[in-house]
This record gives C-alpha cells, structure tokens and sequence, in this order.
C-alpha cells in the first residue's frame, strides 16, 4: 500500500504517489535552480509544469486513477534534464534580457516612400513626426549656402536603408498623440515609483549596473544634443558671416566699405591665393559644422556604423586641409613682409624759430596727422590705395637749423622690391614760412599691396627752438641729452633724452 | 568538439525557425509543436522548447491565449505575429540561401 499525495496544477487536479511527488518536486526544484532570475524564468517554469500535468492527464484513466514513480520517471526523461536545455539556451536568454524590439527601435532610410534615399522620411518615421515637416526643415534650415545637400549626402552615407520587413517594423514607433503622451507619462510615473522602490530595496544589487548605463545613455544623448546645437549655431554664424560679414573690415572704397574678397586681394600677393583661403575657409568651417552635427546626431540616434565612422575621420581631414592651406597661403604671404626697404623722399630745412605742423586733413576719421601706430582706415580710390597716419621723430639737431626728412618704407620678398614699393608711396609735405604742412594720408598703388607702407617725418630739432604740434610745444633739451630718460612728458607724448618722441 | 554537440548545435539553429514555420500554419499549443518537431526527429528533450516559446514571444514574435482543455490542465495556444512573420520571411531567405551553400560545397567535395 502507498501513500498518495493530491497536487494541483494550474486548476487541474490529480493524486500521485508519494515517492513518485518526491521525484517530481526535486526536478522541478533543480528546474527552478537552473533557471535562476534570467528573463521570463518564471513563465517556462510555469510552462513545463503545465507540460507533465498535460502528460500526467494522458497517463490517467478511469482505470488508473494515480500518477506512479515510472510514469514520472518516464515523463521526466523525455522532458530532460534541466541542466541539459537550461544550460543551453542561457546565452540566448541574455540576449532576450537586452532591451527587445519594441525598445530597440532603430533609425533606418526608407527609400520606398522618399523622395531621394528616403533621409527625412526615415526620421520622421523614427520621431513619429509628419515627414512634411522634417522636409520643410531640411530646406528652411539647411538649404541656405548648400548645407543642407552635404548634411542630406552625410546622413544618406551613415543611416542604413531599412532592407527587410522586419527594418521596415522596426523603424516605427507609437505615433505621438494626446493619448500615446498621456499614457506615456503615466507609466512613466507609474515606472519612476517603482523604479526608486526597488531601487531602494536592491542597491547593492546588480540593477545598479543598469542603471548606471541608463544615466550614461541619458548623458550621451545629452551631449549629442549639445553637439547640434553647437553645430546649428556655428552654422548660423557662418550664414550671419557670409551674409552680413562683408562689412566687417575697416576700410572704404567709392562703394562703401570693402568686402572681404577686395581685402584679401589687397593683402595676399597672388591673386589665386584668394581663391585658396575661400577654399581653406569653407572647408574648415564647412567641415567643423558638419562635424559636430554628424557626431551629435549619431551621438543622438546611436547610429553605429563603419560610415559614421569614416564620415567622421574624413570631415576631420577635411578640415585639416582647410587649415593647411590657410597655413600655406598665411606662409606665402608672410614671405612677402620678409625685407624692409626705406628711401629719403626729400630733405627740407627751416630757419624757423619755432616750426608750426599743421595738419591737413580731410577725413573726420582721422582728425590727427600722426599715428597712433593701429590698423587706419584704409580706403581705395580707383588704383590707389589710401591710409592715413604719419610716423613723427624728433632728434637733435646739429646746427641751428630745422632739417625735415621725410622717409617712406615698405615691405617685400627682396630688399630691391622694399625699395620699389616704398618708391610708388606719395605724401603731401610742403614748407611755407613757419609753417610745415602735413597731410594725414598717403597713397599706393593698388598691385603694390598693402605691404606695412609707412611714412616717417624726422625732424631734427636746434637747441633752443621748438615745434608746436596739436597745440602742444615739443623742445629739446641738450643739457639732458646724456641722461637716457624721460625729458619730457607731455600731455599727447613722451619725449625721450635719445631724441625719439613717443605719441601717446 | 564531439558529434553529439555539433549535432544538438545545428538543430538548436534551426529549431526557432521550425517553431515559426510550424505555427506560421496554425496555431498550436507545445504540446502540438512537440508532437511535429519529434516526428521531424529535430528534438531530443522536450524541455529544449520551453525556453525558445518564451524568448519568440518576449520577441513579440509570437503571441498565446488561453484555452481549457477537456481532459487536463488549461492550454497556451501561440500563434505566429505580424513581426513574426516578417521574421519567418527573412529566414526562409536565409535557409534557402545556406542549404544552396550547403548542397554547393558538399557536392564539390
């Protein structure tokens, strides 16, 4: 006689016997064990169960009312053992614990119902935004100097096409209505209770990993955002750059003020050089735009692929080019300040007793004669290149008479063609009576380029007379001569014992 | 590596794919799938299939209601998802093209 136990499974009842029960729990305990906490554990312990009652309800009839030891036995070899399909199958249940489908929602092109590769019809698919709008953006916002076709070309390259109907489901998400929001936000609520429940029972525990990698995910995404919006806003600054920019150089011509494009053919020596630093200028900035919009979006949509990748490292040496050229141009033209040249003009001489300067000038920008060593304002009258300001000296002189010298200098490649630039430099001076006229500007020739031309005024000064500049009386002191120091301080100059006298 | 394990690694490969085909005609409670796929010789131990249900349907490739069952406990009937299907489509794909390899090398050698 045996002892029967009565068991039910899942609403279904049926009586087993007790050393066949013992048999019976002991596997579903080691089935328990071999299942651990991986994804949906308790479902294919549940399954199976249901599974041996199904075989146990085949094995009862009328005539045989109780489940045996070998029924169990028998039942449990065909099912395995645990460790035998459990075992196998845990490296696919840690891939069912990563993030399934649903969540894996993933940015694909949908060339099917695009217009080109299918980029905006791809994003909005993966926003749940009306394609009309990504498309709209793309041409509101990008279209304007070319962007928006290298941005679209870029974005072609990294996102995969969706191939298969699976891509095709994959790149869908819930439209976003009232409702979705709502119900969105309420689980989200509902999650975020949880969440710091559990959070709080098993810190220790391995969530914190996940965790953690869902707070990394969050600051990834941040920072993607972050990069496009640096992005967005370089490139907002190169359109102000390119629309309003030209107005950005001090000088003037007939027209108006000068465009970047006549200052740099006034600086450069060649005229293709100019053409270059555009090149090296939209290639840099072009490049540092694209850059961080590409990294955002990818940083943004976790697009992950070898032409992100590439798109990334060739936008990268893009931008290296631009700078190589710019350093080359840079180069090539700093050659051209290598040497100065200076030629004596004329000499004039003054019997004066005290030489009056007067200034003429005719722009309300430079009411003064005199530099003050900064960046004039240039202007340009048909071949000619204006600057205004004039470099004063003061020295002893050797006898009792004024000497004037008026020198001109400029810059080049040789000392030979120094000389020939600072030769085309005209300047007003003239003498008359007491009086040394000085104009505020000078002139060159355009193809001369602006290469540093200056004009110095040295003027020796006899012991006991004096000058008077800007309604200020400048002297020198002999008997101070020696003494290598401040002699003088006036209100607009330092007048050095060495003979030189600094405008302040 | 020994047979056994090479073989239990090739049917574990296809065994998903068999489930989809399987349920892609009908829906059918395990022990229906079961029945097939030991007539097809494809499974050795029955508990092999309990862990792929789950994973197919945590996949949303599969999906179950309930039913009673006259003579025992209530029966999971899965049927196949249109994510599913889509699914069983890519790998039909996928086995034609590695039977052909297959048949190609083999007969070459």
């Amino acid at each position: 006689m045996k002892k029967t136990i009565s068991v039910n499974i899942k609403g279904y009842n049926f009586l087993i016997e007790e050393d066949a029960y013992e048999t019976l729990s002991n596997y579903l305990e080691r089935l328990k064990q071999n299942l651990g906490h991986q994804n949906g554990a308790a479902e294919i312990f549940e399954d199976i169960e249901i599974r041996i009652a199904e075989l146990f309800s085949k094995v009862l009839s009328d005539k045989k009312q109780v489940v045996e030891l070998e029924d169990v036995n028998r039942i449990l070899a065909n099912l395995g053992d645990p460790s035998d399909f459990i075992e196998q199958d845990e490296a696919f249940e840690k891939e069912a614990t990563e993030p399934n489908w649903k969540e894996d929602r993933r940015m694909y092109r949908d060339p099917k119902h695009g217009v080109i590769a299918g980029v905006c019809k791809g994003i909005s698919n993966y926003l749940n935004i009306d394609v009309v709008i990504v498309r709209a953006l793309f041409i509101l916002v990008f279209m304007i100097a070319g962007f928006g076709v290298a941005f679209y070309i870029l974005l072609w390259i990294i996102i995969p096409k969706a191939k298969s109907s699976i891509d095709r489901l994959k790149m869908r998400g819930k439209p976003i209505t009232v409702e979705t929001v709502k119900s969105e936000v309420e689980e989200a609520g509902e999650r975020v209770n949880k969440a710091s429940k559990k959070f709080a029972k098993t810190f220790a525990e391995s969530e914190t990993y996940d965790r953690l990698r869902s707070i990394g995910n969050l600051i990834t995404k941040a920072f993607g955002i972050f990069l496009l919006f640096i992005g967005f806003s370089s490139l907002i600054t190169f359109l102000v750059f390119i629309i309003g920019g030209f107005q950005m150089i001090p000088a003037q011509t007939e027209n108006g003020f000068l465009s970047i494009s006549e200052f740099t053919s006034i600086i450069l020596s060649n005229p293709s050089d100019s053409q270059w630093l555009w090149i090296a200028f939209y290639l840099m900035s072009g490049s540092w735009i694209l850059f961080f919009m590409i990294t955002g979006f990818n940083l943004l949509f976790q697009l992950k692929n070898r032409w992100t990748k590439m798109s990334i490292i060739s936008l990268i040496f893009l931008g290296a080019i631009g700078i190589a050229i710019s350093i080359y141009v840079g180069a090539r033209t700093g050659r051209d300040f290598a040497i100065e040249g200076e030629i004596e003009n004329q000499v004039l001489t003054s019997s004066a007793n005290q030489l009056q300067i007067i200034q003429e000038t005719t722009s309300s920008l430079e009411p003064h004669v005199v530099s003050d060593g900064k960046f004039g304002v240039i202007s340009i009258e048909g071949d000619q290149i204006t600057n205004h300001g004039i470099h004063f000296e003061f020295i002893p002189s050797k006898d009792s008479l004024f000497h004037i010298h008026q020198y001109f200098s400029a810059h080049g490649l040789s000392h030979r063609k120094a000389i020939d630039k600072a030769t085309r430099i005209q300047h007003q001076m003239n003498l008359t009576g007491d009086s040394l006229w000085v104009s505020s500007k000078y002139q060159f020739p355009v193809s001369d380029k602006m290469r540093d031309q200056e004009v110095y005024i040295t003027i020796e000064i006899p012991n006991q007379k004096s000058i008077i500049l800007d309604k200020q009386i400048i002297d020198f002191n002999p008997e101070n001569e020696l003494k290598n120091e401040v002699i003088s301080q006036k209100k607009h100059g330092i007048l050095y014992s060495n003979g030189k006298f600094k405008m302040k | 590596m020994s047979l056994e394990n090479t073989q239990a690694q090739m049917r574990k490969g296809i065994l998903e794919f068999c489930i989809l085909s399987i349920l892609d005609k009908k829906e059918a409670y395990p022990s229906d799938i079961l029945e097939a796929l030991k007539q097809a010789k494809l499974i050795v131990v029955e508990g092999t299939l309990y862990p792929l249900l789950t994973r197919l349907k945590n996949m949303e490739l599969l999906t179950y209601r309930w039913e009673e069952s006259p003579s025992g406990p209530p029966r999971k009937y899965y049927s196949i998802t249109k994510i599913g299907k889509a699914f069983l489509e890519e790998l039909n794909a996928t086995w034609t093209e590695l039977h052909e390899a297959v048949q190609k090398i083999t007969e070459n050698n």
